[in-house]
């Protein structure tokens, strides 16, 4: 049930995704941070099991950062990409990842891009995409609702729709969220979206998601 | 591949390890460095050669280096690796001297092993303690032992500047730190931006290498306040 999804707008990416920690019919906790920033511009959103996503991500963030000292200078997206695909290729046919990656990056000469990566090693470059059992209903909102050069408000008006969606059509679907982004300024929190647990508005305990 | 088990360092009668001193030697004819840690930075300079000689192990420690540079790239990559692995497995950045410490067990490994020969290389550690926010500096050398110093020196020439050191050493800090360093360097090497490497690292900002005009800023300060000095000793016996 947890959902990732990335939209690329006018010289910055959104990378989103639920942040619920879920295990059978018990949630551990509402707010777990499952988009991973892996350097200073880059973003790496995560669904899948839980130990594989952790173990997975903070490989490739520690790869990249040793990278960095070696080479003086950081990998680009594209690089880390196909990084990431790798190992996930080379795992693959030993002991698989289970995990299924959004990346957003942004870099000088290219401006921001987005990688769609999934857990069988599946690396395609992307405006718009998504993840798990929420991507059913981002999907169609994207491709009716997304077009090249958004602003930031455009762009997060997008996600915003998308998590109202999930909210209401996904049985068990995960209510809160975190949106990131990453622009020439670097890769940060740029908000959350949050109906239950200690930060939800008081008022959301007592109306429905509408 | 019985041939290569053949220790190649081994004790002679009177209790040496001839490779590790002749590493030393290696050592000593290597170009200058120096460390001097202050209260709030700590300060790494080196003899400029062709070669980058100051290198980031992470985004709080930084190592400069005396002897064969080639040795230094091998010992460098396994530090970094090092560092991110730590950060991996217990989600917490090396200490000084953690990283230290490998540094010179990997140095003291190679003296010790079958087929192989001691690093050719000293090093001078600098950072910031990520848990008391405190400057360190440490030294390794071929024969795997390290310790902390308040400033110390390796490479060529390093016994005149350990005696500048030993002599003029006081607790300082920023600006004065790099004074010092800069003038324990200029005791061996000749003066000018050009030929010296200085890097500065604080909790702030990292580490930070000068720039060359930076340097001979520096210089200029340190000419001038030697003149001052000899004509303030020139002029005290007329005053009698």
């Amino acid at each position: 049930m947890e959902c990732v999804l990335g939209v690329v707008g006018r010289d910055f990416a959104v990378v989103a995704a639920d942040t619920s920690a879920v295990q059978s019919i018990l949630v551990h906790k509402t707010d777990e941070d499952k988009v991973m920033v892996l350097d200073s511009h880059k973003l790496m959103g995560a669904s899948g099991e839980p130990g594989d996503r952790v173990q997975f991500t903070e490989f490739i963030q520690k790869n990249l950062h040793l990278y960095q000292f070696r080479n003086t200078i950081p990998l680009s997206t594209a690089a880390a990409a196909n990084f990431t695909r790798g190992e996930l290729a080379t795992a693959l046919r030993k002991n698989p990842y289970m995990v299924n990656i959004i990346l957003g990056g942004y870099d000088k000469d290219v401006g921001a891009s987005l990688y769609y990566i999934d857990y069988i090693a599946t690396l395609h470059k992307i405006d718009k995409g998504a993840f798990g059992y929420g991507s059913y209903f981002c999907l169609s909102l994207m491709d009716k609702l997304y077009h090249p050069d958004m602003t930031v408000e455009e762009a997060v008006d997008l996600v915003d729709k998308c998590i109202k969606e999930i909210r209401l059509r996904l049985v068990v679907a995960p209510q809160n969220f975190v949106i990131k982004i990453v622009d020439k300024d670097g890769a940060r929190e740029y908000a959350r979206r949050e109906l239950v647990g200690h930060n939800a508005p008081v008022e959301a305990a007592t109306t429905v998601a509408a | 591949m019985a041939r290569y088990d053949r220790a190649i360092t081994v004790f002679s009668p009177d209790g040496h390890l001839f490779q590790v001193e002749y590493a030393l030697e290696a050592v000593r004819k290597g170009n200058a460095a120096v460390g001097v840690r202050g209260t709030d930075t700590v300060v790494l300079g080196v003899e400029k050669k062709s070669v980058r000689k100051i290198a980031c192990l992470d985004t709080h420690i930084a190592l400069a280096c005396a002897g064969l540079k080639a040795d230094a790239r091998v010992l460098i990559n396994r530090a970094r690796v090092e560092c991110q692995s730590h950060r991996l497995t217990v989600e917490d950045p090396v200490t000084v001297e953690y990283i230290t410490r490998y540094i010179a067990g990997l140095q003291q490994k190679y003296t010790q092993s079958g087929g192989v020969r001691p690093f050719g290389l000293s090093t001078l550690i600098v950072g910031f303690d990520p848990y008391t926010d405190k400057p360190a500096l440490y030294q390794t050398d071929p024969s795997g032992t390290f310790s902390a110093w308040k400033a110390n020196a390796t490479g060529r020439n390093s016994n005149s500047m350990r005696e500048f050191l030993e002599k003029n050493y006081k607790e300082t800090s920023g600006k004065e730190t790099i004074k010092l360093a800069i003038r324990a360097l200029l005791e061996v090497v000749e003066s000018g931006g050009k030929n010296i490497e200085v890097a500065v690292m604080t909790k702030k900002d990292g580490l930070r290498e000068l720039e060359e005009a930076e340097i001979d800023e520096y210089v200029a300060e340190i000419e001038a306040e030697k003149a001052a000095a000899e004509a303030a000793k020139k002029g005290a016996p007329k005053d009698t």
